[in-house]
């Protein structure tokens, strides 16, 4: 059906004359383009752009593409007409007169037109004489606005939604960002019009909704992708899920088996993500400690944070596995607000199998927890196992349970000086502490330690990772401050007051900083300390990592000489160097004490083979080096299940470059996550032709890599870190 | 053993301000500068390169002035502007920070005033509350320091207002004594010009620079107790240390405390030269992975960041770095750059690198590796300016040229040194073009011998030669390419004419034949040669309309003229 559908054609029609003030164009276009690309119907859309148009210009780009919809961007002035550019680049004024003639020779093809102008409903009014639909400002509307706006408009149209529906989501939009402009925008009908869909020539072309978002009751067929552990009973409930749903006429994928046929997993797995309505997620105590499964789910997660029509849902059951045994951090944090089913016996499995069908159906929605009650359960359940037996997880705990912290520290090896200058570092007045590492080196149990240091000294802690927040907030740096404050305001059970306090005569850093300095900072008795934990996630938004580390730099400064800012002390955790070009306009971040986490050292595996019950060598200890040197996690792993006599070390660094091995798991989501980097995927097969160390082409490359655990650095070179990853990867990516 | 290294780790500070009272802390001459300046109630400005202690300074006159009674406020920009602000949020930020930096907030409520005066623009009601609230409200002399300016930089909006309202600050004295109690001071990481351009408006001409440098070893005298315990002669170790860095507060500091907390330290002391490794396989080998906190990557991406500059700074620093010879300071656009990089200073009136480290660093390999980023012609640029005397085998010819001018005619700002370079090329080329020419004149001159016979053929070639002078007058009004074709033809066919009465003349035949041939290579030159002129004509107007970056300091007229003449001589031909 869609492969009929016409293509509707955008022309995007932009003028700023050098004489007007400056707008921001190309973001508008650059974001409508990526609405665009996004959706999930890009074919259908043509974008076709023109900057700096002059009147004739207008004519032209009309005649040479047809548009079915016309978006202008730039300057109105009300009556007088829309801002056009002469032929030295100033304004030239074009008049409503001469607007409504031009669209009137185009009625017949234009369809809508977008007037992405301050005032231009005076122009709407005129023009939807003749064109179907019209949107225009009916008073001067911001950059920003217009942004939002013509975002989710398209953002909707690429969702298949009419043109009602894209102008009532562009103006929510703008509401959501909370900027006072989400009456500006207007949409007039052609008088005499019956509201219709965009697909108005081909009326029956219209696509039916998604059942999430609309509770229909005609039952739809959907996109399944079923993840699962290829082990019973897993296995055969998630074969009987199939099935099921099979039987409904749904389109399933299993990602379990099918997956590992063919070289091309990775992309498989990607598409299949990308296209599904569903993501049915059967956790095991198992599954629920795979990397892969919890980097499923994140990316299930991004999908969701991305698209405006939440797809996929998540559905997770718990397969023998207690509703109060807990996930990892990470794991826990994306599914925190979403309910989950548990599976204990082939007895619940129609229950369940019909209550999946009801809500893939689209009878039924799926239950979603209220985000503000849900927050706070991403405090650690009280940990029922006997941590001993427990197998290492891949994300560490940033807050030490309660009671848990002699057997957690067990297993805890500390890296002196590291431990004791942190310690002593975070009892200063207006502390600031750096921790730098690359992924699973331990940044987050000496992040959690730190907290718990300081809060036997009474000091107030918060923990607060970047990588379970929303993707969306990280994209303005208005937003992401108010997220910062709000957060922040909760964890610590004060009300928020954000609103309050968010002023729009001020600047966003300015509203923080009064946030912290009128309201919570006096509100709290003690100290505040504020771990920050994979600040990494900002990186990829260079404006606002800018001002953000900006704005901490300036909070420490700030705390040398004031006594109320004195109360604040940060622990920031990184995995990599600030690789972003910061902007060079202000100080760089190289305040506090940094920290840079070593490897693990002979002594230090032996003596946490030690508390395994292993009594190692050191030329034991030595070998195991040689494939995963002192790699935190991966010592752990191996060592986790040498003493359950599962394996022996032997056996271990047999298997241990293959995905069948120990560390399968482990590698292969380093492979999943470079397929999606191409540039790091060709730095990797560069790598692994070179035979040693290498320079790659660019330092992000390089800092990225690095951050990854991947590489080390020999020089300016770099090379694998372990044998384990140049084994498996000389593997993989030879030929 | 953790206790004591942690007691050292605090004496010395690393990246971003000094603590009040930190014994760390070394007096400098600009302490007092600044001091007195402030005290007199002038306009100062510290505007210099990154990490040399610009914010403990602050730190320390606030002090210094608090102690006699002087309220001092201190706004960092970094906290007030975002690319998404506004100049109202802005405006009402430096407000804000004013007010509490005054302990005003009791007194007023900014956000009732402000949206009281939403009529007026946002720098009046800055001036309007400097006027009424903060003059009104406070009866002591006020200082504001305004740190971290450089990031009015970032500002989608011009800030010339602000910079005009400080002066106008001072303007005002003469009428309004109040006016005499409030004093100014910036700080950061720019030039004046870069600031604001208006030369009626700007601060900057009725302020006081404040020169900040490295620490001497007399300065620094106070940095060598947090070597006392350890070491016999702590002022040999500074005086080591300093040897490296040149006093530039940053790694001086670092390395000090690399020396104090060092476990090997006790080894340093018996051996000087133990610095010299420490430093060397700590801050040198592999700097890129040590850099930590980071201050050798601030310099390398402030000099890496604006992508069409690259080839100018790189062009000088390698020139500072390459030659015994000296680089005088000329305050041209690179030369201010580069120097508020910190990677180099002026010495004497001459360019010199600050400090070793950066010189060992930032060596030749490094702007090796940088210039094979560059395309082939900005290598060759970076290479003629670095030569002395200037190598002309490094200028751009033929369609490269063309290629680099027309490129040049279409980006928005040109460098000076890109200006400087083109026409230096351009120059090259028409004398090339010229010698060419007259090369072929005298081929022509022989031939004419032979043909001596025949005033035919004279008069032929001398009609040819006034075409060729008329050609070019074309040219440059850009019509030539439609009428060379029609030259050509029409000489060819008075050749051929003339071509049949002589053909009895063997050499003459020759000779015409010969003629024939300079009419086509001439023509071939000339149409080159005219094209070349039209383009750098089109680079003279556009230069005429906005002048190239940085330009403006220098006199350039020695570099226009041999051009302008020579453009005009041809156009009199």
């Amino acid at each position: 059906m869609t492969s009929n559908t016409p293509i509707r054609k955008i022309l995007i029609l932009a003028a700023n004359p050098r004489d007007t003030s400056s707008l921001r164009l190309d973001e508008e276009i650059r974001d409508i383009r990526e609405a665009l690309q996004r959706s999930q119907y890009r074919d259908q859309f043509a974008l076709e752009c023109r900057t700096a148009v002059r009147h004739q210009d207008v004519q032209r780009a009309l005649l040479d593409t047809k548009p079915h919809i016309v978006h202008f961007s730039g300057h109105g002035v009300g009556e007088q007409g829309l801002v056009l550019e002469n032929e030295v680049g100033k304004m030239q004024l074009v008049s409503t007169e001469a607007l409504v003639g031009l669209f009137e020779l185009f009625s017949n093809t234009v369809e809508c037109v977008l007037l992405n102008a301050c005032y231009s409903k005076f122009q709407a009014d005129a023009i939807c004489q003749n064109i179907n639909y019209v949107i225009g400002m009916n008073q001067p509307i911001g950059d920003r606005a217009a942004i939002e706006f013509a975002v989710s408009f398209y953002d909707a149209l690429g969702a298949q939604h009419s043109i009602e529906f894209a102008h009532g989501l562009g103006c929510n939009a703008i509401a959501m960002a909370g900027i006072a402009e989400s009456q500006t925008p207007v949409l007039l009908r052609k008088p005499g019009l019956v509201s219709q869909s965009i697909q108005n020539q081909n009326a029956d072309a219209v696509l039916p909704m998604k059942s999430s978002m609309l509770s229909q009751s005609t039952s739809t067929q959907s996109r399944v992708f079923i993840s699962y552990r290829s082990k019973e009973p897993d296995l055969s409930l998630a074969h009987q899920f199939y099935d099921g749903l099979k039987d409904s006429g749904h389109n399933l994928f299993m990602a379990g088996e099918s997956i590992r046929l063919g070289e091309t997993w990775a992309q498989r797995i990607d598409d299949e993500l990308e296209q599904c309505d569903y993501f049915l997620l059967l956790l095991s105590p198992q599954s629920a400690i795979s990397e892969m499964v919890t980097e499923e789910v994140r990316r299930a997660k991004q999908l969701q944070d991305e698209r405006t029509y939440g797809k996929p849902t998540i559905l997770p059951i718990r397969v023998n596995f207690p509703m109060n045994s807990p996930l990892n951090y990470d794991l826990r944090g994306y599914l925190q607000r979403i309910q989950q089913r548990e599976w204990k016996s082939q007895e619940d499995t129609p229950k369940i199998l019909k209550e999946i069908l009801s809500v893939v159906s689209g009878e039924q929605k799926s239950e979603t927890i209220d985000v503000r009650q849900a927050v706070d359960d991403s405090e650690p359940s009280q940990l029922l196992l006997n941590v001993k037996n427990r197998p290492p997880v891949p994300v560490a705990e940033p807050e030490l349970p309660e009671g848990q912290v002699d057997l957690e520290s067990a297993f805890y090896i500390e890296r002196p000086p590291i431990e004791a200058r942190c310690y002593e570092a975070i009892l200063k007045p207006g502390a600031l502490i750096r921790i730098k590492a690359p992924r699973q080196m331990g940044k987050t149990s000496l992040f959690a330690r730190i907290l718990h240091h300081a809060k036997q000294q009474g000091y107030l802690t918060i923990s607060l990772s970047f990588q379970i927040a929303d993707a969306v907030i990280f994209s303005d740096l208005d937003k992401f401050l108010r997220w910062f404050c709000a957060t922040i305001g909760r964890k610590l059970k004060l009300q928020n007051r954000v609103a309050e306090y968010w002023d729009d005569i001020f600047g966003s850093k300015d509203n923080c900083t009064a946030y912290f300095e009128e309201y919570l900072l006096p509100e709290i008795s003690n100290s505040l300390v504020l771990g920050l934990d994979e600040v990494d996630m900002i990186f990829n938004h260079p404006e606002v990592a800018s001002d953000f580390l900006g704005l901490l730099r300036a909070w420490h400064e700030l705390a040398k000489n004031n006594d109320l800012w004195k109360k604040l002390r940060l622990v920031i955790v990184h995995s990599t160097e600030v690789y972003i070009p910061m902007s060079i306009n202000q100080s760089p971040f190289n305040v506090g004490l940094p920290i840079d986490l070593p490897e693990f050292k002979v002594e230090q595996i032996m003596h946490l083979a030690q508390s395994h019950g292993l009594d190692w060598t050191s030329s034991q200890a030595q070998h195991f080096m040689k494939m995963v040197g002192g790699h935190p996690y991966l010592v752990r792993v191996g060592l986790y299940y040498i003493a359950r006599r599962d394996v022996t070390l032997e056996e271990v660094l047999e298997a241990a470059p293959t995905e069948a091995g120990l560390y399968g798991d482990h590698l292969r989501r380093h492979l999943w996550n470079l397929e999606h980097y191409p540039e790091l995927m060709k730095a990797v097969k560069k790598l692994v032709e070179s035979n040693g160390s290498v320079r790659l082409d660019s330092s992000v490359q390089t800092f990225k890599l690095h951050s990854m655990g991947l590489v080390q650095f020999q020089g300016n070179n770099v090379k694998f870190r372990y044998s384990l990853y140049e084994q498996y990867f000389r593997d993989r990516l030879r030929g | 053993m953790t206790t004591k290294s942690a007691a050292v780790s605090e004496f010395y500070h690393v990246g971003g301000s000094l603590p009040l009272n930190s014994p760390a802390y070394v007096y400098r001459q600009a302490d007092d500068e600044l001091y007195d300046g402030l005290k007199a109630g002038e306009f100062c400005y510290v505007l210099n390169s990154r990490q040399m202690g610009k914010s403990s300074l602050r730190v320390q006159t606030t002090q210094r002035l608090r102690s006699e009674g002087v309220a001092c406020v201190a706004i960092d920009l970094t906290q007030i502007g975002s690319r998404s602000t506004t100049a109202g949020q802005w405006y009402a930020g430096i407000t804000l920070n004013l007010t509490k930096g005054l302990y005003l907030t009791d007194k007023i409520n900014l956000r009732n005033w402000l949206k009281e005066r939403d009529h007026l623009s946002p720098v009046q009601r800055l001036s309007e509350f400097i006027e009424e609230i903060l003059l009104k409200l406070t009866s002591q002399q006020i200082v504001v320091f305004i740190d971290e300016i450089d990031s009015v930089l970032s500002l989608e909006f011009s800030l010339d207002d602000f910079f005009a309202l400080i002066r106008d600050c001072y303007n005002q004295r003469a009428d309004k004594p109040d006016y005499r109690r409030i004093t100014f001071a910036l700080l950061g990481v720019s030039t004046p010009s870069e600031l604001i351009q208006d030369k009626k408006r700007t601060p900057f001409n009725i302020g006081r620079a404040i020169e900040l440098s490295g620490f001497n070893l007399f300065e620094a005298k106070p940095l060598a107790t947090g070597l006392a315990d350890k070491f016999e002669d702590p002022q040999a170790i500074l005086k080591k240390v300093l040897s490296w860095t040149n006093g530039q507060p940053f790694l001086t500091q670092k390395i000090c405390e690399l020396i104090a907390t060092s476990s090997s330290s006790s080894s340093i002391g018996v051996k000087l030269t133990g610095i010299d490794k420490l430093i060397g396989s700590q801050i040198i080998k592999n700097w890129e992975a040590q850099d930590n906190p980071e201050h050798l990557k601030t310099i390398q991406d402030r000099l890496l960041s604006n992508k069409e500059q690259i080839k100018g700074l790189l062009a000088l620093y390698k020139k500072i770095l390459d030659s015994g010879r000296k680089v005088m300071a000329d305050n041209s656009f690179d030369q201010e750059e580069l120097c508020l990089s910190g990677l180099v200073m002026k010495e004497k009136n001459c360019l010199v690198p600050q400090n070793r480290i950066y010189k060992k660093v930032f060596n030749q390999k490094w702007i090796e590796k940088e210039l094979e980023n560059l395309s082939f012609h900005d290598r060759l640029q970076v290479d003629w300016f670095s030569s002395s005397p200037r190598d002309s085998s490094k200028l751009l010819a033929g369609k490269e040229l063309n290629n680099a001018i027309s490129k040049a005619n279409d980006r928005v700002n040109v460098f000076s040194q890109d200006w400087e370079y083109l026409l230096a090329c351009s120059q090259h080329e028409l004398l090339r073009y010229q010698r060419d020419l007259n090369e072929q004149k005298n081929v022509s001159k022989k031939s004419e011998k032979h043909l001596s016979l025949s005033q035919i053929s004279k008069e032929v070639a001398e009609s040819a030669l006034k075409e060729e002078r008329q050609s070019l007058k074309q040219a440059l009004d850009d019509i030539l390419s439609d009428l060379s074709v029609v030259n050509f033809f029409t000489i060819l066919l008075t050749l051929l004419a003339l071509m049949f009465p002589l053909q009895s003349l063997f050499k003459a035949r020759i000779a015409i034949w010969e003629l024939a041939v300079f009419f086509i290579v001439s023509l071939i030159v000339i149409s080159n040669a005219s094209s070349l002129l039209t383009q750098v004509k089109e680079l003279l107007d556009k230069y005429e309309k906005e002048k190239p970056i940085g330009l403006e300091i220098k006199d350039d007229s020695d570099l226009m003229k041999p051009l302008v003449e020579m453009i005009d001589e041809k156009l009199e031909e």
